[in-house]
């Protein structure tokens, strides 16, 4: 993990960028989660060379950002897709014909869960409960949320996302 | 039975149109912030005294009595930078009803935070906004910033010369950050680990300083207590538990949402007669109370009073208002599973019990709903479950036994059935290798 973890490039030319966001912020440890989410919505992964650069413009150690990056379940230092693809993992959600809906997904795009597409376009992921329990299943694709899901529904949303209808 | 709307007395405006959230002059418009500007004409002790009387008691789990949680950071403590944070990181699995006030009426959850503050004396506050919710964000501010124009928020609150600002922060998906201590770290930017206590965060919380620390709900009641009154808002509910409650329905009923009632409506009444009980040809399997830590009930418990001391003594808490509802499409052993599938991997890691002790209870129940399952693991489940719920060092480790040993009580049949009998039809059904 932690070889791979380090295998990541990332050009210096989006560093700067890093860099930049993240230099107002020196000395204010609790902006951290703030920093790594404006990050990650401009490189396509966490990297070594991205940890390293946040750990030094805001003055703590690397291991501490990896730490962070690691503890959340928002936050990776695996590459993620343009679109992170959620599936609501908890009871009312798997009451109410969850496992159907996350098949549904796996097929349309090609992936399990835990894994991204090949061009780089999706993630799909498990999380703990959205609080979407009154349109259960449900899913969240980066920060929209769709409920009241079917296989043949879910098919549909994704067709949009696929086809490029969506803006991230 | 009928819904009574106090929290959520905007929300029928609020659906079909007529109200606007984001506009804090409608909000005034409809009595919000009377209660802060009554609250701002006492003195502090009077606002405590005022929250005793009226009985309220924290809505987020625990029940603690609100006002006691107000006299611990009450006082000269240090250098007396204290600070309000509200605890929206609402992650117990069936629960929404956070969201549902943060989206129908969020001016009183800032009224709520300004009253708590005048209470401890504090001047700064904190809403931690799980990540779940980010597309809720964008709004908050903005309510927030024009609360801050129009003088409900900011240097001298309705000319009262009291300050009160905040700021909203946001998770980053972990559910542990519910509980207060993780939540304070996580807010300081950290990984969530809860802290040891002492010292509580009503003496060194937030960055060392004076915490006071409530959930949505617990502060969206202040308002309606100082704008009605406590004498008044005692009437409502029933003794001990005072006031009306959220209740988030949700799993295989026909009617699902968020629902506001007085304390202490029956459970039954509210699943059958109000929701519409399980669906068509289904028949009611059992109910769990609580969210994924709560206790699970089987069809022949459901008649029961919810309040706070009612569903304590049952076995179960009321905790959050979550009622989830189970037909028999589901084995018992099942859903078990999923809850502790999200316990395991909710667990923080950092204390043993909790880390260690969740995993086994998995791997355990895991067995059993494969049809590979001995009876001795029930006597080792009830073992790992009673050395988590002494030793774990926040209430995540006691949660996690929550349901499994509620089952031990209350499906005991099923669960030995899975280990011994021939077959069980659902998880065949559902295409499962299950023996028993």
């Amino acid at each position: 993990m932690e070889e791979r973890f380090r295998d990541y490039r990332t050009p210096a030319s989006l560093l700067v960028e890093v860099a930049k966001l993240t230099a107002p912020y020196r000395g204010q440890r609790d902006r951290l989660s703030l920093v790594t989410t404006k990050v990650r919505e401009i490189v396509p992964v966490l990297s070594y060379d991205v940890v390293s650069v946040i750990a030094r413009e805001m003055d703590i150690d690397v291991s501490t950002v990896y730490g962070f990056i690691t503890f959340y379940a928002m936050l990776s230092t695996k590459p993620h897709g343009k679109f992170t693809v959620r599936m609501c993992k908890s009871a009312p959600c798997h009451v109410n014909g969850a496992a159907e809906v996350v098949r549904a997904v796996e097929e349309q795009l090609g992936i399990h869960v835990g894994e991204t597409t090949e061009d780089g376009r999706f993630t799909l992921e498990y999380c703990p409960c959205l609080g979407m329990c009154d349109i259960a299943p449900a899913i969240m694709i980066n920060r929209k949320v769709y409920g009241n899901l079917t296989p043949e529904s879910v098919r549909d949303i994704l067709k949009s996302y696929i086809r490029g209808d969506v803006e991230a | 039975m009928k819904e009574q709307y106090i929290l959520l007395r905007n929300r029928n405006a609020f659906e079909s149109g007529t109200y606007h959230p984001l506009e804090p002059a409608e909000y005034r418009a409809t009595g919000g912030f009377d209660g802060l500007e009554r609250a701002l004409n006492m003195s502090a002790d009077a606002v405590i005294e005022e929250v005793r009387t009226s009985g309220l008691r924290g809505r987020g789990g625990a029940g603690f009595p609100t006002w006691r949680k107000f006299t611990f950071c009450v006082g000269d403590k240090g250098d007396g930078v204290k600070y309000v944070v509200c605890n929206a990181d609402e992650g117990e699995p069936g629960t929404n009803k956070d969201r549902e006030l943060l989206t129908v009426d969020p001016c009183a959850v800032f009224e709520g935070m300004a009253i708590a503050a005048k209470a401890i004396d504090a001047h700064f506050g904190y809403i931690y906004l799980r990540a779940e919710y980010s597309f809720m964000r964008d709004d908050l501010r903005t309510v927030m910033e024009r609360c801050r124009e129009q003088g409900f928020l900011g240097k001298n609150i309705l000319g009262s010369g009291f300050d009160f600002d905040i700021d909203l922060r946001m998770g980053n998906g972990a559910y542990v950050c519910g509980e207060e201590t993780a939540l304070l770290e996580s807010l300081e930017g950290k990984r969530g680990e809860p802290r040891l206590r002492p010292p509580y965060p009503g003496d060194s919380g937030l960055f060392g300083k004076p915490t006071l620390l409530n959930n949505v709900e617990t502060l969206c009641n202040l308002p309606a207590i100082f704008r009605m009154g406590a004498e008044q808002y005692k009437q409502i509910g029933v003794p001990g538990s005072t006031g009306t409650k959220l209740f988030t329905v949700s799993g295989n009923v026909r009617r699902r949402g968020v629902f506001e009632f007085p304390m202490g409506i029956n459970l039954k009444e509210l699943v059958y007669d109000f929701c519409g009980g399980v669906p068509e040809g289904q028949k009611l399997l059992g109910v769990q109370t609580g969210g994924a830590s709560g206790a699970i009930i089987n069809a022949s418990q459901v008649d029961i009073s919810l309040d706070i001391d009612h569903v304590s003594a049952s076995g179960g808490r009321l905790a959050c208002g979550t009622i989830m509802v189970y037909s028999d499409r589901n084995c018992i052993v099942d859903i078990l599973c999923n809850n502790l599938d999200f316990f395991r991997e909710e667990s923080c890691g950092k204390c043993t019990p909790c880390r260690e002790g969740g995993t086994q209870l998995y791997h355990m129940i895991r067995r059993i709903s494969e049809g590979e399952g001995e009876m001795r693991d029930l006597r080792n489940i009830e073992e790992v479950c009673n050395l988590m719920c002494a030793t774990s060092r926040c209430g995540l480790g006691t949660s996690a036994t929550m349901p499994i040993m509620s089952c031990l009580r209350n499906f005991r049949p099923e669960l030995i059935s899975h280990i011994d009998g021939d077959e069980c039809p659902v998880c065949k059904l559902k295409g499962g290798k299950s023996r028993g």
